[in-house]
């Protein structure tokens, strides 16, 4: 087996693979986004509890008190999306924005690997070699943005 | 050597995918330093070296504008690529050559169609599908209802990934103002009983398009024998080159459907006041058309012809065969379209091996395949599932690269935890 490809498929990332953390649906969600590949047909749904929002959309949250997933998708996405939520439950929605700008940037086509101080996540950085999975990496966290920010629209990696 | 002389050698000669491989210089490449195995021939095939010298003689000798120049390059730019339409018109056994109309693929010749149908639609009218179209023989006919009010029926698919033929023909009837079948599903490999479903389109006196897509390279085609009124092919899922394919259509129906684009080599004659519009096919192809893909689509004609469909078609037949064996003793594997007849295509699911994961550990075993919808969505969801896993196959496979497609899923499986 090639060692590229025991890269990619590190220990971290199939152990989220196999029991992805925060894997439920949420009761009367706060926020709520989903995310679709047309390529592949994989489905991310995000969900964000954000206390102290106020009424009517687009009044932004302070803290992400809670985040959880659903998915339908390959071992890449659902690592990504594993990961994501254990990377932001509790940060301020600031400082999650940031990180999944961080992200989404790090897996531009031609983009430096920046993923430094993004804890397991930088587990998928060798995804960045396989132009055709990268979305598997960013679906979550573009769904996430979208449910962040209030997008009623589905979110799509096109 | 004459043509017939070939086909006489050819003919003694058992064929081998071996020999056959040395006509295709793509196949003989590594991917990941493995040597590659090319089963995603479904989504397109690889081309042989008679096409990519086709092109080469057409753009050193040949190439110019058609039907305009008074000069000889034009004049025999024009006749390479009427000859590729005489050649086309012989592959489906079209009455003339006037019937076929060059497009960009499949998808062009279906809302070609789709987009001169606008007169004969409305309110009432019923366009009949499956549930096994490709998203090309699907989207058209919505856009065509979002114009005129028409409305899509359905027929369903049978877990065999059969069609329901008895459900189609319950619904095509008197407000059926087209049916539109594919011939072979690209999803499932399923071959649909065409020739029977032309006859209910005719007894209820609608006309038929068949997506040709996946069988015009396999299936020996006889337009006239199955009775269609509109056949579609792509040039590149029958070795030839992108950007070049056909739509045969009855000549009643090219002389009564308005045109399609405007512009030149459509026209006659062009006034401010009004213009007259060329005959067809001509009327259908407006501007320069891709006159050396035409070139290339006729050079693949002529390559399979020399080998003989058939005979390529039971090379096919035997890879299905040996792939079906070998996949349905994988444990956890269920392929998805067991029904038959089946082109040489086999979709499947993996229980905890996702079709994208598989297909990645597969590429580095240098095996290609597909992993995903397939542009037949609606499919997928009939089989609730997100997506398959599909190795498709062509004539210059061979049964040991079989082998390392079900050794690959052993190494996926390995890696990703499943064993
Ligand atoms: C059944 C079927 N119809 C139509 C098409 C569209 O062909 P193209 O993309 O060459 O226009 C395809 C190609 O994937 C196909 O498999």
């Amino acid at each position: 087996m090639s060692s590229e490809l025991q890269n990619l498929y590190q220990r971290t990332v199939l152990e989220h693979c196999r029991s992805p953390r925060n894997f439920h649906a949420m009761d009367e969600p706060d926020r709520v986004a989903e995310g679709f590949n047309p390529l592949c047909g994989d489905k991310v749904t995000v969900y964000l509890r954000t206390p102290g929002k106020e009424d009517g959309m687009p009044s932004l949250p302070g803290v992400i008190a809670e985040i959880s997933f659903e998915a339908a998708g390959c071992a890449i996405c659902l690592a990504s999306a594993s990961m994501m939520t254990e990377l932001i439950d509790g940060e301020t929605a600031d400082q999650a924005r940031q990180q999944a700008e961080q992200v989404l940037k790090a897996f531009k086509p031609g983009a430096e690997n920046g993923l430094g101080d993004l804890g397991e996540i930088v587990a998928l950085g060798s995804v960045r070699a396989y132009p055709s999975r990268i979305r598997c990496v960013t679906l979550p966290w573009k769904t996430f943005t979208a449910a962040l920010e209030g997008d009623p629209n589905t979110v799509s990696t096109e | 050597m004459s043509s017939a002389t070939a086909r006489l050698a050819a003919v003694r000669e058992p064929l081998s995918a071996q020999t056959l491989r040395a006509d295709f210089p793509g196949l003989a490449t590594t991917v990941h330093g493995k040597p590659l195995a090319y089963l995603d021939n479904a989504a397109s095939t690889q081309r042989p070296r008679a096409v990519m010298d086709a092109l080469t003689t057409y753009e050193v000798e040949m190439h110019a504008n058609v039907h305009r120049g008074v000069h000889a390059r034009s004049d025999r730019a024009t006749a390479a690529f009427e000859g590729a339409r005489e050649r086309t018109r012989g592959w489906l056994n079209a009455l003339s050559a006037d019937e076929i109309v060059f497009t960009r693929g499949a998808t062009e010749s279906i809302n070609l169609v789709a987009r001169c149908m606008d007169g004969r639609m409305d309110a009432d009218s019923e366009i009949v599908l499956t549930g096994m179209e490709h998203h090309s023989n699907i989207v058209p006919w919505q856009q065509l209802c979002e114009r005129t009010g028409a409305k899509i029926r359905v027929a369903p698919v049978l877990d065999s990934g059969a069609l329901d033929m008895a459900a189609l023909s319950g619904l095509i009837g008197g407000n059926t103002r087209l049916v539109a079948v594919t011939h072979v599903s690209n999803a499932l490999g399923v071959i649909n009983p065409v020739a029977e479903i032309c006859e209910l389109a005719r007894r209820a006196g609608a006309p038929i398009l068949i997506d040709g897509a996946q069988a015009a390279g396999h299936i020996p085609l006889d337009v006239q024998e199955l009775g269609c009124d509109f056949y579609a092919l792509s040039g590149h899922k029958m070795y030839a080159p992108t950007g070049i394919g056909a739509l045969y259509a009855r000549k009643p129906w090219l002389d009564d459907l308005p045109p399609f684009l405007g512009g030149g080599e459509m026209i006659l004659e062009v006034r401010f006041d009004g213009t007259t519009y060329n005959d067809p096919p001509h009327k259908f192809e407006a501007g320069t058309p891709n006159i050396s893909g035409a070139v290339g689509l006729g050079a693949a004609m002529d390559y399979l012809a020399g080998h003989g469909l058939e005979r390529l078609a039971a090379l096919e037949h035997g890879l299905l065969e040996y792939a079906t064996e070998r996949l349905q003793d994988e444990p956890g594997l269920k392929i998805i379209g067991t029904a038959s007849p089946k082109s040489a295509v086999v979709s499947f699911v993996i229980d905890g091996i996702h079709p994208h994961d598989l297909g990645t550990v597969l590429d580095h075993e240098g095996v290609a395949i597909r992993a995903g919808h397939h542009c037949a969505m609606p499919l997928m969801d009939r089989f609730g599932v997100p997506g398959t896993s599909r190795a498709s196959f062509a004539f210059y496979n061979t049964h040991e690269e079989v082998d390392r497609l079900v050794a690959g899923i052993g190494t996926a499986r390995k890696l990703l935890g499943q064993a």
